[in-house]
């Protein structure tokens, strides 16, 4: 049991991670991104493609130091090329047709994805090598201990920008009210732009982390992305910190849920019906944001 | 002096709809215009034609010297156009000093002094701009859109919502503020006597057509020009 | 509904009936395919609607099974014909394959199920012959004896690895398969059965259209991975059942000739008239009213089963998106739900029949019941909460409907599906699709009917008001939750229905068949509809659940397309494919501007006339080109049908679009000069920033 909540603990931590990136993106411009497993869907396979198969890329230097960058960049530009195409025609109208506008883009990320590497799983080479530590009895795998120092890494730089920075407080202005935004001077479609691009490279980085420990291949990352909506949900859509626990909170329950009940599917019958429950007694979501 | 504002011929409307028809006006560094006229005469049209969030149907407007074009909202208040609307758009999340920094960007001392301006916000800077009262709230509005230096200020109906006696104390600050700063300042209000004490000009708008235009002095001396375009009479 | 619409709809059901009462007795035919996998590394992504034989290392690990039901025919008949395969798209090292053929022993479906891989009888053997085409045909000169002797008729095709390489997949298009001899029925001829010869009567007719049909693929769906829920990995199935159903041949003549005509004659009459409310409907004189009905018998008679088979199949994604288009496009909400809309009535109807043995007709209440129930249960949360909320709502009950209904087995059977019985109505079966459409056809013509009922009424005006604005709506008195219920409800309905459809037209329902995907389509369908009434709806079902069918464009340039034109179509352009039909029918009137005028002039301009036709004409043309294509195998047809059909239809199409154009410039021309009282259409651009003068969302 103790090893399966610590797995869950990680994996929730990348539905964390991924919330996260949904829900900064969801306060600046009110579009729920279903194509954000997706985007890091193509740049986990790019990573790994660098970093596995160098001849087929053609590089020379394969090793993480270009890969990474490469991974990273490409999921900011993804990002910053559905803020153009997707979100900004849509600043006034965003709910239905920002969701199918991102939709449409996962089925096409899907397709080029098959296109370019197939349906099959592709091998991946954990980050980090090595024998693990062992906290408290159980056994933590150093893949898994990587996960939650960028988690921490990540989350910290995240919170202090947002806090702290000047930048951070542009982005909670143009979060909280774009049309206010502008008439303070803020350049409103850079700030959307530069968070876009910020979730892009985040789904990037979750991708590579969550894909040595997983069967990656096209598909991996959509199902992951669609437990990180609930966990968004949960957090209100608009809370940072609320879909996180929400994210980590949802790995632990898996794990354990599946440890106890071996039918098939018994977590997202929970979690669909705690949802339900959930809008008709607390419609705002667990937790409300406080910008 | 040269022209802050400068409109000429201006035709704005929504879609098919249009609401302000050839208005011609226009603001001298230092200025307060006050635009008048009662509710659906275009004054907010207007102002939403100037600061770039609606597009011109027709007619020309310079601000600052440069025609507005198709810039956007945040090139002109970066350009010194500072529009507070109705409503306030303020960042209820936010602090008030936040507000202000937001909008003063990498001028800190232009925050101080915007602020300096409000000293009755002082005991307040550390609350969250929801929080305070629709007084302070209108404060804050001009404070942060004072602290982009502005040459050219948009003010949409500040009055609304509070007690006389606040806006009493509000536009005169108004008023220093022109001196002071040399900003030309548009000044829309339904409170057209204290508007015409702190005026230079005035320009009644009816329907979409200026139906008086002059000094603030003689408008004060001719009630009946003014209450005609409230009232649609003949002149 | 007025009395000609009601003829309209009677007419065509008569023919239909007709024409599948009339239809002769099935030829001989394969009935019943499947594949089984024997080893550990059978085909790993099989692609459905395919056969496998494949070995490794000389281990055979895939195994093929026809049945073929010979319907009484003789030795002599049997002996003298031949079994077609042809092979699929994803074989590995096929051409090098070799292949034998061992008669069953035992028959493929005993009582009606498949659960395991019959026996084989190796000691009647014959191989199979590559033909330079890449099909396969196997003679069935040595099974003849053991079949008319009553031995069970069908074969098991299993790699010949004597003879050949070691290691080969091959794979079949099931759908493709045939069989080619003197027993095939002739339309006109019956009468060659008897014969003592062995020569035939009537020349061999070589298959230029299948037989039967398969189990549609669904939209490519890929199956989420059992990554980080190692729950539930789907327990594999050893035999994958590829479900076919007997064609019939007829064509009686005299329909052939006498719909069209009457369809021609009535469509040169009837002219087309807009509602108020925006609405397009195709004409309210009379004869127009019936075109869309009649044209229904038209289609059945002139295109075979299989393409019957095709179009059924979209006239069942247009009713399940009908009732996502109410909710999407008249109500302002969402559902990614949808796939487990359709999919539970369909397994409650499929498991009822399959219990009970009755006909899956009688379900229909059942699955009306379930959809309705289904949606209400998300309309309730939708009582509560706010927009995308809700949305995210139905995805997560879409995902454990998907996850956790769909892999219980009490609720979708066993892994190789449900086998259903045949839909019959008062005993008399209903074994081929065209036997079928009238069912399909009267329920369409029902869903139709009520959902133009709904949009007219004060449902519909309610709908309106909650998408545009709901807090204008809710100070108007209109209950704005209740209204959204409602509309959720009213998409599990029609889902519902869709669901029972499936089950009655592909009397076949395995646990895959619904996946969440699926659900993202509907959305797709829904939002290329666009606002406005069901043409749009129609139009969006049939290119995108026809083109996966038709594979009208090449495969993957339609997967690319579809999400960048719909994108396009979100972003920009809005109207969807109502728009367009709109602002075609205001074009064709003269009349540029906004939709909502009253006052309208009809002039009929006969350039654009003449433009349109030609159109249209282009496009029957290539479409007519492309159903050929895709029903015959033989090169040489399709690049003949390329050629004539294909590039006439598109010089056609350009002609039209020249014509337009230049219509186009004179009307402009003559607008300069005649100065006609238009208001003048001022686009007043925001640069994207609208002021927000309103209350914001909390959300």
């Amino acid at each position: 049991m103790g090893a399966v909540v610590v797995n869950g603990v990680f994996v929730g931590l990348i539905y964390g991670l991924l919330a996260v990136g949904l829900v900064v993106v969801y306060r600046v411009s009110r579009i729920v991104n279903f194509a954000y497993g997706e985007t890091g869907m193509l740049c986990a396979f790019v990573f790994f493609g660098i970093r596995l198969h160098p001849t087929a890329t053609r590089l020379v230097d394969h090793g993480i130091l270009v890969a990474l960058p490469a991974a990273m960049l490409l999921g900011a530009g993804i990002g910053a090329a559905m803020e153009r195409i997707i979100a900004r025609p849509l600043r006034t109208n965003p709910v239905l047709n920002g969701m199918v506008g991102t939709i449409a883009t996962s089925l096409l990320f899907i397709t080029l994805g098959i296109d370019l590497w197939g349906p099959d799983v592709h091998v991946t080479k954990p980050l980090v090598q090595g024998e693990g530590i062992t906290l408290l009895g159980l056994v933590v795998s150093p893949q898994q201990l990587l996960i939650g120092a960028c988690t921490v890494a990540i989350l910290v730089a995240l919170g202090t920008t947002y806090r702290f920075t000047s930048f951070g407080l542009r982005l909670r202005a143009t979060a909280i009210d774009p049309y206010a935004a502008s008439l303070s001077g803020i350049n409103t479609d850079a700030t959307a732009m530069g968070t876009w691009a910020l979730a892009g490279a985040l789904s990037a980085v979750s991708a590579i982390l969550i894909a040595p420990l997983v069967a990656m291949n096209v598909v991996f990352m959509t199902f992951l992305a669609l437990r990180s909506f609930a966990a968004a949900l949960l957090g209100g859509l608009t809370s940072l910190v609320g879909a996180f626990c929400a994210g980590l909170l949802l790995g632990v329950a898996e794990g354990v849920i599946t440890f106890k009940s071996p039918v098939a599917g018994m977590t997202d019958a929970v979690v669909a019906v705690g949802i339900l429950v959930l809008l008709v007694v607390r419609p705002g979501g667990l937790v409300r944001a406080s910008y | 002096m040269s022209r802050v504002l400068d409109i000429r011929g201006l035709d704005a409307g929504y879609g098919h709809l249009q609401v302000v028809r050839q208005l011609s006006l226009h603001v001298d560094e230092g200025e307060i215009v006050a635009l008048l006229g009662p509710n659906g005469a275009g004054k907010t049209t207007t102002l939403l034609t100037v600061s770039g969030l609606l597009a011109p149907l027709a007619g020309e407007i310079d601000v600052l010297g440069a025609p507005v074009g198709s810039r956007s909202p945040q090139a002109l208040a970066r350009a010194g156009c500072a529009h507070v609307p109705e409503g306030r758009a303020l960042f209820g999340g936010l602090t008030a000093r936040q507000n202000v920094a937001l909008a003063a960007g990498r001028d800190r001392p232009a925050a101080t002094q915007a602020l300096a301006y409000f000293p009755d916000l002082e005991p307040h800077l550390g609350r969250r701009a929801g929080l305070l009262s629709g007084g302070q709230q209108q404060m804050l509005a001009l404070a942060r859109a004072l602290a982009s230096r502005p040459k050219l200020l948009l003010v949409d109906e500040m009055s609304l919502g509070l007690a006389p006696i606040i806006v009493e104390n509000l536009l005169p600050i108004l008023r220093r503020i022109a001196d002071d700063t040399g900003c030309g300042v548009v000044l829309v209000e339904q409170h057209v006597h204290l508007a015409l004490e702190v005026a230079d000009r005035a320009c009644v708008l009816a329907h979409g057509d200026v139906v008086a235009a002059g000094t603030a002095a003689e408008l004060r001396q001719q009630p009946e020009l003014v209450a005609s375009g409230y009232l649609g009479a003949e002149i | 509904m007025r009395r000609t619409e009601r003829a309209g709809i009677a007419a065509s059901l008569a023919l239909l009936l007709l024409m599948a009462w009339a239809a002769p007795a099935a030829a001989a035919a394969p009935s019943h395919q499947a594949w089984a996998a024997t080893g550990p590394a059978a085909p790993p992504n099989p692609t459905a609607g395919n056969l496998y034989v494949s070995t490794v290392g000389g281990q055979e690990q895939a195994r093929a099974f026809v049945e073929v039901d010979l319907a009484g025919r003789g030795v002599e008949d049997v002996a003298a014909a031949s079994l077609t395969l042809t092979p699929g798209s994803d074989g590995v090292v096929a051409d090098q394959a070799t292949l034998a053929a061992c008669t069953l022993a035992e028959p493929l479906t005993a009582d009606g199920k498949l659960d395991k891989a019959p026996a084989v009888d190796c000691s009647v053997r014959a191989p199979l012959t590559r033909q330079a085409d890449g099909t396969w045909t196997l003679s069935l000169a040595p099974f003849a004896d053991r079949w008319s002797a009553g031995g069970p008729a069908g074969v098991a095709i299993i790699p010949d690895t004597d003879a050949g390489p070691a290691v080969f997949t091959v794979s079949l298009a099931a759908e493709r398969t045939s069989f080619d001899g003197p027993v095939a029925v002739t339309p006109a001829d019956d009468t060659s059965t008897s014969g003592t010869d062995a020569t035939p009567v009537a020349p061999p007719i070589p298959s230029t259209e299948s037989l039967f049909t398969v189990d549609p693929a669904p939209v490519p769906a890929p199956v989420p991975p059992v990554a980080s829920a190692p729950s539930h990995a789907p327990a594999p199935s050893t035999i994958t059942t590829v479900v076919a159903r007997r064609g019939g041949v007829d064509r009686p003549p005299w329909i052939v000739v006498l719909v069209p005509a009457a369809v021609i004659a009535l469509l040169l009459v009837g002219a087309s008239r807009r509602r108020p409310g925006g609405v397009v409907t195709t004409g309210s004189s009379v004869p127009a009213r019936l075109v869309p009905w009649l044209a229904v018998p038209l289609i059945v008679a002139l295109l075979g089963e299989t393409t019957t088979y095709k179009l059924g199949s979209v006239a069942i994604v247009f009713i399940a998106a009908v009732g996502l288009h109410l909710l999407v496009n008249w109500t302002g909400e969402l559902s990614l739900a949808h796939a487990g809309f359709i999919g539970v009535p369909a397994f409650v109807v499929a498991q009822f029949s399959a219990h009970t043995g009755l006909t899956p007709l009688l379900g229909l209440p059942l699955a009306i019941v379930t959809g309705v129930a289904l949606g209400g249960v998300v309309g309730v949360a939708a009582l509560r909460a706010r927009g995308l909320q809700v949305a995210l709502v139905t995805l997560a009950v879409g995902i454990a409907i998907g996850q956790f209904l769909f892999f219980r087995s009490w609720i979708v059977g066993p892994p190789q599906g449900l086998l259903i019985p045949t839909p019959s109505i008062l005993g008399h079966p209903l074994a081929s699709s065209r036997a079928l459409a009238p069912v399909l056809v009267a329920t369409i013509a029902v869903v139709v009917l009520l959902t133009r009922a709904i949009m007219r009424s004060t449902i519909g005006r309610a709908m309106l008001m909650v998408r545009e604005d709901p807090d204008a709506a809710a100070a108007a008195g209109v209950a704005v939750a209740q209204y959204r219920a409602l509309a959720y409800a009213l998409a599990g309905g029609f889902a519902g229905v869709a669901g029972w459809s499936y089950v009655v037209w592909v009397q076949q329902v395995t646990p895959k068949a619904f996946p969440l995907q699926l659900g993202f389509t509907y959305l797709v369908i829904a939002a290329l509809a666009g606002p406005g009434g069901l043409a749009g709806v129609a139009v969006a079902a049939l290119v995108i659940q026809g083109g996966a069918l038709f594979s009208i464009l090449p495969g993957r340039t339609a997967l690319y397309l579809g999400p960048v034109a719909l994108i396009y179509n979100v972003t920009r352009y809005q109207a969807g494919i109502n728009g367009l039909l709109a602002g075609a029918a205001s074009f064709l009137r003269g009349r540029k501007g906004a939709p909502m005028t009253k006052h309208h002039v009809l002039t009929i301009r006969p350039l654009a006339v003449a433009a349109v036709s030609a159109i249209v004409a282009g496009t029957g043309a290539i479409l007519l080109a492309w159903y050929h294509m895709g029903n015959t195998d033989q090169v040489w047809i399709q690049n003949q049908e390329l050629a004539s059909g294909g590039l006439l239809g598109l010089s056609l199409i350009m002609v039209g679009a020249a014509l337009l154009i230049r219509d186009g410039i004179v009307r402009a021309a003559e607008l300069r000069e005649h100065q006609q009282p238009e208001p003048p259409v001022v686009e007043a651009s925001t640069n994207g920033h609208k002021p927000r003068m309103r209350v914001k969302e909390t959300v």
